[in-house]
């Protein structure tokens, strides 16, 4: 047959060079920033229906996975420089009395500690994306041999931390040559610098890994498995808890640590073995010398040098392990393990609720937006252990603690919708009220706010032993906390009843979402407000005060946002 | 066996913008029908759907299912529908189960119709193993069927269905296949199906709506349809193409693609 289609005939396979796979993998970078970025994207679809956008769409994704990149790095360069700064000043302006030595390993230390955590917390958010992303097993499909995609592989899971890892790697160094005055010091920073990465890149890849088989890949059903993923979720809140803490605390943990280490010179040894401080103790030892109260002193060093080994061991481990990882095949269950098909129904509100908890449970992004005004009363509570605080301010530290809560867990409710991605237009042809929606996110909201009481009070009434303060705060502001919440979803709703369009999220620039935070924020506010002007006028009637007013804004929003509940999503 | 009007759409329009994707379009699926929409991509199908399911809001006509008018009862008129999207619309964090649980509770199903009936479909459709595991690890096919148990949960009395047989497996389809065919047969339900597949609908379906630029180009059984095009033999993929004048367009472009090669 003359018309016959030809055959599209291959190219011969061969080795590539790094040149060429490095083009390749460039290519697939900008795929993998848009899935990455679009992932979290309402709807995964393009604003532009025809899809004429797509290639603006691409460049917006890399520019945003850039500009985190950048946003990482800016963090790590004003850990660096506030650390060495301190470091160049000396211990005398910490007002504490160490060996310069010491004061030099500690500090030194914890900005690598600091450094990890931040390069582990951007490998957290990417890496289980990458991953999980398509273009590995899309790859696998082309003449492509395996040295070629284990290359390509590496080469994308670097591209991940390559700028803040960068600045780690180039100023930390340059940094303690310049803090410390000795440019041997300097160079023996870099082995700290590159350990941190390879543990924070090895750390990323182990719990992306942990992430796909048992957070986003885990089987539901049983409390176990929810316990699991709630276990990992909170593994996320790390790095930021140890960048709160060391924002926070480093002063006082300090000080805490100079009186402390003259009376456990075995306890000072174990901390100095530990990972990265004997790596920190390397420049520290250079620039200064071997402090007195450290013995043996070899033990450090050869910790440090059994750091240095296992560094080897990553590296070898993550050359081939994400594209390994990327194309494992899914563990199959045995018809033992499964549970019966049978459903358990609840009323449409707290179905709502079930539903968003469950897909937190298994996004981190989403599940932090949970996560992190309990975090944050976590560090607010831990303040009062670490500070020694005078039980007369305890109403200071109540009112405080419950400002926080209220403020963040009302900054990041409307992020729920984020949740809803492509699952909203099946829910809008469900018999389901705007009512029930509202209700149902709403109370998430409240659920947080006082989570993040009770664990605050938890943690402060052990110290200061008064529990009444912070209730009566905390149910004072909690008529407000509903308030902004059933005023911010309330407005998306509405919006999204006008427009007929499926909700976006604060990722995607959805402006919605992030402007009804601001009347939502002056609401929970306004109680609090009211509390402070109160007190200039009659200490006794602020607190009441604050619950009026609280109890008002409730009435006339409640009011607002529940007319009209009984209408369709 | 068909009855009373369980489906009726008059003078339905919706429009994006400029661009009107339904015009104008009216027809009726009985109880005990299985009424064929057919059209190609861009005809109007999806959009005539998502205007009866409530997720697109129609700029004139009217709606009607079982005699409730959705802009005046839109719940209730929701709650008489079973709907399979031709996009698989799915909350990919959750597991079939929460899903459906999820579904269930919404609909205020009770348990003791759902749950023999659903265990019955995870048999049918051999997805007990995948059940609880997250919708984004498993394949388009188990998506699918877990969208088909959600539309068929609470055993709807109108079944609308956007290409339900996308992706399925063959057993699954022939369960399909001989599902609706009984779900219809005692003339209290009606189901309005639509495919691009010529073979399935000319198996499965009553009688057929041909739209083309979001207008109704014919309507009928297959013998109507056959004599309206003056083919008595006629499969309903050459009535289809006939109706949609797009026989003489598939030859030429056939032509050239034959001749195009080296």
């Amino acid at each position: 047959m003359n018309g016959a289609p030809s055959e599209t005939r291959p190219g011969p396979p061969g080795p590539r060079s790094w040149a060429e796979v490095s083009r390749l993998a460039r290519t697939v970078y900008d795929e993998f920033a848009f899935q990455s970025i679009y992932a979290l994207k309402q709807g995964n679809l393009l604003a532009d229906p025809d899809g004429t956008g797509k290639g603006d769409g691409v460049a917006k994704a890399r520019r945003r996975v850039t500009q985190s990149k950048m946003m990482i790095s800016f963090l790590l360069l004003l850990v660096i420089s506030s650390s060495l700064f301190t470091l160049a000043r000396g211990e005398a302006y910490l007002g504490v009395s160490l060996a310069p030595s010491l004061y030099a390993t500690i500090l030194l230390g914890g900005t690598l500690l600091l450094g990890l955590s931040l390069l582990w917390m951007t490998g957290l958010q990417v890496t289980p994306t990458l991953l999980g992303s398509r273009v590995f097993p899309i790859l696998a499909t082309l003449p492509l041999s395996r040295r070629d995609l284990e290359r390509m592989a590496i080469l994308l899971f670097l591209r991940i931390f390559d700028l803040p890892a960068g600045v780690l790697l180039v100023l930390f160094p340059v940094g303690v040559g310049l803090a410390t005055g000795s440019w041997l010091a300097g160079l023996w920073a870099i082995p700290g610098a590159l350990l941190a990465i390879i543990a924070a890149a090895y750390l990323s890849l182990l719990t992306g890994r942990f992430f796909l088989v048992r957070v986003s890949g885990s089987r539901g059903g049983t409390t176990r498995q929810l316990v699991a993923r709630w276990v990992y979720l909170l593994l996320w809140t790390i790095p930021a808890l140890a960048i709160t803490v060391f924002i926070s605390f480093s002063v006082p943990l300090l000080r805490g640590l100079t009186d402390w280490i003259p009376g456990h010179p075995e306890g000072l040894l174990a901390l100095f073995m530990a990972f990265p401080f004997a790596l920190a103790f390397l420049p520290s030892a250079a620039a200064y010398g071997f402090p007195s109260v450290l013995h043996p002193e070899v033990l450090v060093l050869l910790a440090a040098t059994l750091y240095g080994v296992l560094g080897v061991f990553a590296i070898r481990w993550l050359w081939g392990s994400p594209l390994a990882i990327a194309l494992e095949t899914p563990r199959v269950d045995s018809p033992e393990d499964i549970p019966p098909g049978r459903l358990r129904r609840s009323g449409p509100v707290s179905a709502v609720m079930r539903k968003d908890l469950r897909i937190a449970s298994r996004s981190p992004g989403y599940a932090f937006l949970i996560l992190l005004p309990l975090l944050d009363a976590f560090v607010i509570g831990l303040s009062t252990l670490v500070e020694n605080p005078d039980p007369a301010s305890v109403e200071r530290y109540a009112l405080a603690a419950v400002t926080v809560a209220a403020l963040l867990a009302t900054f990041f409710g409307p992020a729920f919708f984020a949740t809803e991605v492509l699952g909203l237009s099946f829910t809008r042809t469900l018999p389901i009220t705007r009512g029930e929606v509202l209700l149902g996110k709403s109370a998430l909201i409240m659920v947080i706010y006082i989570l993040s009481c009770i664990l605050v009070m938890a943690l402060v009434v052990t110290r200061l032993g008064d529990p009444l303060p912070f209730l009566g705060f905390a149910a004072g502001e909690l008529p407000a906390v509903v308030a902004a919440a059933l005023l911010e979803i309330g407005i998306i709703l509405h919006r999204a009843a006008k427009t007929g369009i499926p909700l976006t999220n604060l990722f995607s620039g959805a402006w919605i979402t992030t402007l009804v935070v601001i009347p939502g924020l002056l609401v929970a506010g306004l109680p609090l407000v009211i509390y402070e002007a109160g007190r200039y006028y009659d200490e006794a009637l602020a607190l009441p005060s604050l619950a009026a007013s609280g109890l008002v804004l409730l009435a006339v929003i409640a009011t607002w946002t529940l007319w009209g509940r009984a209408r369709p999503l | 066996m068909q009855g009373a009007t369980a489906l009726e759409l008059k003078d339905l329009t919706v429009t994006y913008g400029s661009l009107r994707a339904v015009d104008h379009l009216s027809f009726d699926v009985r109880r005990g029908e299985i009424y064929g929409l057919l059209g190609s991509n861009g005809a109007g199908k999806s959009s005539t759907i998502k205007a009866i399911v409530g997720l697109v809001k129609p700029s004139g006509g009217s709606i009607r299912v079982l005699g409730r008018d959705p802009r005046v009862d839109e719940l209730a008129t929701k709650a008489l529908i079973g709907y399979v999207p031709e996009t698989q619309l799915l909350y990919d964090a959750l597991t079939p189960r929460e899903f459906l649980e999820f579904v269930a509770s919404i609909r205020r199903l009770d348990p003791g119709e759902y749950n023999p009936r659903l265990r019955e479909f995870l048999r049918a459709f051999q997805i007990e193993m995948e059940f609880d595991r997250p919708i984004a690890t498993l394949s388009n096919g188990t998506r699918q069927k877990t969208l088909l148990i959600a539309a068929l949960l609470h055993t709807p009395p109108v079944l609308v269905l956007d290409e339900p047989f996308n992706n399925l497996d063959p057993r699954s389809v022939r369960i399909m296949k001989d599902l609706l065919t009984a779900y219809v047969r005692e003339g209290r339900r009606a189901v309005l199906f639509s495919t691009h597949t010529m073979e399935v609908a000319e198996r499965l379906c009553h009688r057929f709506g041909i739209l083309d630029h979001g207008k109704l180009k014919a309507e009928g059984t297959l013998t109507q349809l056959q004599g309206g095009s003056g083919r008595s033999a006629a499969t309903l993929e050459e009535v289809y193409l006939h109706v949609t004048s797009e026989e003489d367009e598939i030859a030429r472009a056939v032509r050239a693609l034959d001749e195009g090669g080296p």
